[in-house]
């Protein structure tokens, strides 16, 4: 009897232990210092072509521009897109430069929390200073809008946020966007759309077991949030299904694919409010990205099936 | 009876059975609207490439493709999803039947688009005012500034209202990304309804009025690839809503 009150009492102690640890676990690099000055219309284009507008704005329910979006219905809970007005107390009012590129590049709050990555933060990893002083500018001629439209309802044990940090330790899968030598423009253009800004990887890779994306992307995962699927979108599928350079540039233009099918799920809603917006220039640069076959997937590991 | 015979209703028999087989052995209406779709389908597939301008403009291939979808569009397919018969091997969401006047609106406009695209046929850009309907912009087109001044001195076009903005575009295209639309319009601040198009190929009407708030457009006004866009957005709006999947 002594000894499994023992036992009792020595796992309570090991559980706060590690809570406390991880608690306490730093994440984040050296916050940056960014002094350059933002262009709101390049930010107001990549807060576009990065889906920040469709996010969180309740378009559906006519709510006002990115005062909070949708809950995005996931296995580990209800996870409803904040408001990122300036409002000072329901908004993102209070924020630094500093605040925001280490929200989006990193994932961490202004307060060190760690964010759920129903935030595809990983794939904004490479964004620049230049990137986030722009999207900055950009947020900043938006209205403030006082009002908070839904709380996430996260289930328990995945409610503590702190236990994300093993979770980024192991699992995160930081975008890699910069320019490839001996790749023309256009490639390289349409790799920082499609691997960085643009995240098609956040449907189109799969995932693992506690939400991790796959070491091989596009694969494709039919398991999305809302009951929407997203296609493997790697070029020999693609090529295999019809799809050519023009025929993708303008299904993200018009939502109408080769086979004379209209995109719905989730996919129409990126088109209506993404790549419906973007130049033909650029949606054509990701055409490009996406149908070259000689992009080498990378070599899965052994940790892949698990995250 | 002879083999050939023989042989053909065997070969009817097979390819029945293959359709059925394809729509995952659905019956009833649930077929039925299934093969409507597929139809509309068809006939989108069939003008995709014209519409992308990589295949000559044929009129009378538009007009039966608009022809083809108004069939199956409105109340022909509103009748065809009638209350409880969702769920099974069909792809129809619960929301056809919470929101059936969404629905049917959008069903309804999916029709009048499909015959818009009829009126349309003739033009393989928007028409000018006083020209005769399908004379071929493309060239000229291609000259960009003379394409943009011809455009802003129509009255009763779109693009009037932005002629500066197209002017811009058409004789030197947009230098920086998103100069199509103005900063609130990316933000989501402002409808981009009475944007232009991206400086595309095309040099058309700009994008069409958002679904939804249609003031019946002027269909014989515009391009047949521009009516096309707009089925396009009609399609998608209902697929986002109201299909499963993708």
């Amino acid at each position: 009897m002594k000894g499994l009150l023992r036992g009792v009492i020595l796992l309570g102690v090991m559980a706060g232990g590690a809570y406390a640890g991880l608690r306490v676990w730093p994440i984040g690099d050296t916050p940056s210092r960014i002094t350059l000055e933002g262009d709101a219309r390049r930010g107001a284009y990549l807060a576009r072509a990065s889906g920040c507008v469709a996010c969180h704005t309740d378009t559906a329910a006519d709510g006002p521009a990115l005062a909070g979006g949708a809950p995005l219905d996931t296995p580990f809970g209800s996870f409803a897109p904040p408001n990122i007005t300036p409002d000072f107390a329901h908004g993102i009012g209070g924020w630094s430069k500093d605040d925001l590129a280490r929200a989006l590049r990193e994932g961490i709050s202004p307060e060190g929390a760690p964010y759920y990555p129903a935030f595809p933060f990983e794939f904004y990893a490479g964004f620049s200073d230049q990137d986030i002083a722009d999207l900055w500018a950009a947020l900043a001629s938006v209205p403030p809008v006082a009002e908070t439209r839904a709380e996430s309802d996260v289930a328990f044990p995945f409610s503590i946020r702190a236990g994300l940090k093993p979770w980024r330790a192991t699992a995160l899968r930081e975008a890699e966007t910069a320019p490839v030598l001996g790749r023309s423009e256009e490639w390289n253009r349409g790799r920082e759309l499609v691997d960085g800004a643009a995240h098609c990887g956040a449907c189109h890779t799969g995932r693992g077991l506690l939400g991790g994306l796959d070491a091989r992307p596009f694969g494709g995962n039919d398991d999305l949030p809302g009951g929407s699927a997203a296609p493997s979108i790697r070029a020999d599928d693609l090529r295999e299904e019809g799809w050519t350079a023009s025929a993708l540039a303008y299904a993200l233009e018009t939502g109408i694919t080769p086979s004379g099918d209209v995109f719905g799920g989730s996919m129409a809603e990126v088109v209506e409010q993404g790549t419906s917006f973007l130049d033909e220039a650029d949606r054509r640069a990701i055409a490009t990205y996406l149908l070259d076959a000689t992009l080498a997937p990378k070599a899965s590991d052994a940790l892949a099936q698990l995250r | 009876m002879n083999p050939y015979r023989m042989t053909a209703i065997a070969l009817t028999a097979i390819m029945a059975a293959a359709v059925a087989g394809a729509h995952n052995g659905a019956t009833g209406v649930v077929r039925e609207r299934m093969e409507g779709m597929v139809a509309m389908r068809d006939a989108m597939r069939d003008l995709t490439p014209m519409m992308r301008g990589e295949a000559p403009h044929d009129q009378s291939a538009v007009a039966a493709a608009g022809r083809a979808i108004a069939q199956h569009a409105g109340e022909a397919m509103t009748a065809l999803f009638p209350e409880g018969s969702g769920g099974g091997v069909s792809f129809a969401k619960e929301a056809v039947w919470a929101a059936p006047d969404d629905f049917s609106a959008l069903a309804e406009e999916l029709r009048r688009h499909a015959e818009g695209l009829v009126t349309a046929a003739p033009n393989p850009t928007a028409p000018t005012n006083d020209a005769h309907a399908g004379m071929d912009m493309g060239t000229s087109a291609d000259t960009g500034g003379q394409a943009g001044m011809d455009m802003s001195g129509q009255a009763g076009m779109d693009m009037s209202k932005h002629a500066g903005m197209d002017m811009g575009g058409a004789a030197e295209p947009p230098s920086g990304p998103g100069a199509s639309y103005s900063v609130a319009q990316l933000m989501g601040l402002e409808s981009r309804k009475a944007a232009t198009q991206p400086g595309g190929p095309q040099i058309g009407v700009g994008r069409a009025p958002v679904s939804m708030e249609s003031n019946a457009p002027d269909y014989a006004s515009m391009a047949a690839s521009d009516v096309f866009r707009m089925i396009g957005e009609t399609c998608s709006a209902c697929h986002g809503r109201y299909r499963s999947g993708s």
